[in-house]
């Protein structure tokens, strides 16, 4: 049975209500009420085994990939932790403050806790990591999240102040992506951690596998529950799929839906949380003929959302037509059914807008498969209206600089963020509203831009959803990016395993696993 | 013998300056780069940059092949631009899953190839020798990757004699380890023992028609010692080819069985890095692979010498 681990949430609106309004004390859990769960579920070790396809690119917690996912918490904490409504808990933080004007932010760093190494982290060292985040050659992915960051600093040994020279909204989530490094280790992390998180590493062989050993001395006491964990690395998905079959590891990541039907009621399934990623299809702007609106929106009513969803990705997945999801304040009813699949209605506009003999190219990483077969779908559909479609096969090396530097006539993709705060879609290349590469000089449509940026500027609820739908309608209006579905991660695990979370992006926690 | 070996050890530098240039400029012709899969679809222009330039992907093709040729000199690999493991270390970590897999596909074809190769030279045309046409057809006519599939599901999955996938070294568990060998090893193994029983056949079957078969046998001597001493010793040298042709390649990695099997081998290492524009692990694994190819040719070409007197004499 499929179960969505993200129930019953709280919207990110009444969370900002209820925590932060214009000056408030964010009042977070105590961390001994927390131990006491902890110690109550505490079971014998063991060791649990998990698959993924593809290998872990380094140990380092700022790159944000989805082959790191396996170590980034569990090997590091970081400052909050996000729970799957995005209500934050305590991790290295003891509590956080937004100043009235919202250009402060001012951190309790808490105390007593060890890295690896045995050394105490310190205010300091969070600054340190903060200003790591901010340096775009050392800040991975993380780096977008500290645009409005002006200055860091730690004031004392338990307190840390960000300066922004705007508010940011969207950074009380960020504290819930933020790793925290022993400053000694930033040059190499490359090959070495340096984290306080549940585990350690024990040993890393790079195409073969990564050993977590329980951290004996983490400040959560009573986690982790496993003594270890080890993560083997696939380079098939059947190969995956058959050691799970076979008992040889206990967890499969990011399980192929395809094989859902068949195993359903073999292995234990969990879905991921909803809105961490969406598929679309990008349309470049910045040249014909997709530099005309209603081309673009003949486009979105040439695509058969349910066909794909079904045929593609198995079912595992609903077909959408805005990129938020339902319990987004940038989510619209309206929006979801603004493009429903109307080959004669697109052939109206593409006759509305004087295009014929229409022709583009879709590139098919081979990295992502679901992106060749989404796009023969459509070529087929396209075929009936008139517009041709060439599909290129590529590797995805290949296809990273063709979506990240806007090269394409029109690509299938998959992007994220909005579960964590709407305006966090825009840190994919094509989405934000300057630096945009799908729109001339960078200029993506000036109401999205507008909104994004006045829903990033305020922490007022109302203030924000107002922002928010400006941004959006105009999102829907101009149908650059045409949203299909969202990505759902699927994690399949033994019968014997319990306490497995996917966290609110995708990335495994392991300090609850336990294993009978 | 000693000075042909050096000679040939000798051939061996120029080929590899060859390979070496060659890997080198065709890597870098795929479209794509490290920096790219690196930082992922989410980066920005001046992180891609910066990564780049710390990569040294922005020097002249020229220099970034001297600065490798020169660490190569010194025994240095260089490391991967991906975890910036040392590449050599990477190598080494995966040559004892890789040559595992080697000899055990060659146990498994030679076990086959050899008296099936035999044995249909000497009764051709007879009820054995169809049936052994029969496997040699099936068997190359079969793709490794399907019988590597079947033999998951069947003997893994559905009957659970032996494990589906994995690899431990023999020297940490031998039982555990045979156990793990023999599927990805049976997999490729009755494919090459299908080309080796073909090249056998052929060559006994030859063998048996000259001179000197029909001498010994005139001699009175046993149909056992023709074949032992005479037959066999000669009809082994395009065996003995073709063995040296598949284990060096074998030593180069097998991608498709490693992939199925989860077999931690050169083969997976190289498809991977190539995936990720890891030009170093590139470049090291494939000069390593084509090194150990002449190795392995030369070590063949040695062995001839053994097999027949009249090379060994220099005729």
């Amino acid at each position: 049975m499929v179960r969505n681990t993200f129930q019953s949430r709280l919207s990110r609106r009444s969370f900002l209500a209820g925590t932060a309004g214009a000056a408030s004390l964010a009042a977070l859990p105590t961390i001994s009420a927390r131990n006491v769960v902890a110690a109550a579920l505490q079971q014998a070790g063991g060791k649990v085994t998990i698959g993924q396809v593809g290998d872990i690119q380094n140990l380092d917690p700022f790159a944000l990939l989805f082959l790191n996912y396996p170590f980034i918490e569990n090997v590091y904490d970081q400052l909050l932790r996000l729970d799957h409504e995005i209500k934050p808990s305590p991790a290295l933080l003891e509590s956080y403050t937004i100043s009235p004007d919202g250009l402060k932010f001012t951190l309790k760093v808490k105390q007593g806790i060890k890295y690896h190494s045995g050394n105490t982290m310190t205010a300091a060292d969070v600054a340190a990591n903060l200003e790591r985040a901010r340096n775009p050659d050392t800040a991975g992915n993380l780096f977008q999240n500290m645009a409005a960051v002006s200055k860091v600093t730690a004031v004392d040994d338990t307190t840390v102040e960000i300066d922004f020279t705007e508010p940011a909204a969207y950074f009380e989530s960020a504290l819930g992506l933020q790793p925290v490094v022993e400053p000694a280790g930033f040059d190499n992390l490359k090959g070495q951690e340096a984290g306080t998180g549940a585990f350690t590493v024990k040993e890393w062989i790079p195409n073969d596998h990564l050993t977590l050993v329980k951290n004996a001395d983490y400040w959560n006491t009573g986690r982790p529950l496993v003594d270890e964990a080890e993560v083997k690395i696939f380079s098939d998905e059947g190969a995956m799929v058959a050691a799970l079959e076979g008992g040889v590891i206990d967890v499969a990541l990011s399980f192929p839906p395809r094989e859902y039907e068949r195993l359903k009621d073999t292995f234990t399934f969990t879905q991921g949380q909803q809105g961490a990623n969406f598929y679309y299809l990008g349309l470049n702007a910045k040249q014909p003929p997709f530099d005309n609106k209603l081309v673009r929106q003949a486009m979105a009513h040439a695509l058969d959302r349910e066909t794909m969803v079904a045929n593609v990705l198995f079912g595992i997945g609903a077909p959408i037509m805005t990129p938020f999801p339902d319990f987004s304040p940038a989510y619209s009813p309206e929006h979801n059914q603004m493009y429903p699949y109307d080959l004669d209605k697109a052939k109206v506009l593409l006759e509305e807008a004087g295009v014929s003999n229409l022709s583009f190219s879709i590139p098919a990483p081979s990295g992502f498969p679901e992106f060749g077969k989404f796009a023969e779908i459509f070529q087929a559909d396209a075929a009936k209206i008139g517009v041709e479609i060439k599909i290129e096969p590529m590797d995805s090396a290949q296809w990273y600089p063709i979506l990240v530097d806007g090269t394409y006539e029109a690509t299938f993709s998959f992007a994220g963020g909005t579960q964590l705060y709407p305006t966090r879609i825009s840190l994919s290349s094509n989405f934000p509203g300057t630096g945009n590469v799908a729109w001339p000089d960078g200029k993506a449509p000036q109401a999205w831009a507008e909104g994004l940026a006045e829903a990033d500027a305020t922490f007022d609820p109302a203030k924000q959803k107002e922002a928010l739908k400006k941004a959006a309608d105009s999102f829907m209006d101009e149908a650059w990016n045409l949203p299909i579905s969202f990505r759902t991660t699927l994690f399949a695990t033994a019968k014997t395993i319990t306490g497995l979370d996917g966290g609110v992006y995708d990335q495994l926690r392991l300090d609850q696993v336990t294993k009978s | 013998m000693a000075s042909y070996a050096l000679g040939r050890a000798l051939q061996f530098v120029p080929t590899l300056v060859l390979v070496s240039i060659v890997v080198f400029l065709m890597v870098r012709a795929i479209p794509g780069d490290a920096a790219h899969v690196l930082l992922g679809p989410t980066a920005k222009p001046q992180q891609i940059a910066a990564l780049r330039d710390e990569m040294g992907l922005d020097k002249p093709i020229w220099e970034q092949y001297l600065i490798w040729v020169k660490g190569i000199a010194r025994g240095d690999l260089g490391r991967s631009w991906i975890n910036n493991y040392p590449v050599a270390k990477l190598i080494e970590q995966k040559v004892p899953a890789t040559v595992a897999l080697a000899i055990g596909s060659l146990l498994v074809a030679l076990g086959v190839a050899i008296p099936v190769g035999i044995i249909s030279a000497l009764r051709a045309g007879s009820w054995f020798d169809r049936l052994a046409s029969l496997y040699n057809g099936l068997m190359l006519a079969i793709p490794t990757f399907w019988l590597g599939v079947l033999l998951v599901l069947v003997v893994s999955l559905k009957l659970k004699w032996l494990p589906p996938s994995g690899y431990v070294p023999i020297s940490e568990q031998p039982l555990q380890s045979a156990k793990l060998l023999l599927l990805p090893s049976l997999t490729l193994g009755v494919y090459l023992s299908a080309i080796f029983a073909r090249f056998l056949r052929t060559s006994v079957a030859e063998t048996l028609r000259q001179d000197y078969v029909r001498t010994a046998a005139a001699k009175g001597l046993s149909d056992r010692r023709i074949v032992g001493a005479h037959v066999l010793q000669n009809a082994m040298i395009p065996v003995v080819t073709m063995f040296g042709i598949q284990f060096g390649g074998l030593l180069g990695g097998a991608v498709i069985v490693e992939a199925i099997f989860d077999w931690p081998g050169l083969g997976r290492l190289l498809v991977t890095s190539i995936a990720s524009r890891d030009y170093a692990v590139v470049q090291g694994t494939i000069l390593l692979a084509a090194a150990a190819f002449l190795v392995v040719n030369l070590i063949t070409d040695l062995t001839y010498g053994l097999l027949d007197p009249r090379i060994r004499a220099g005729h």
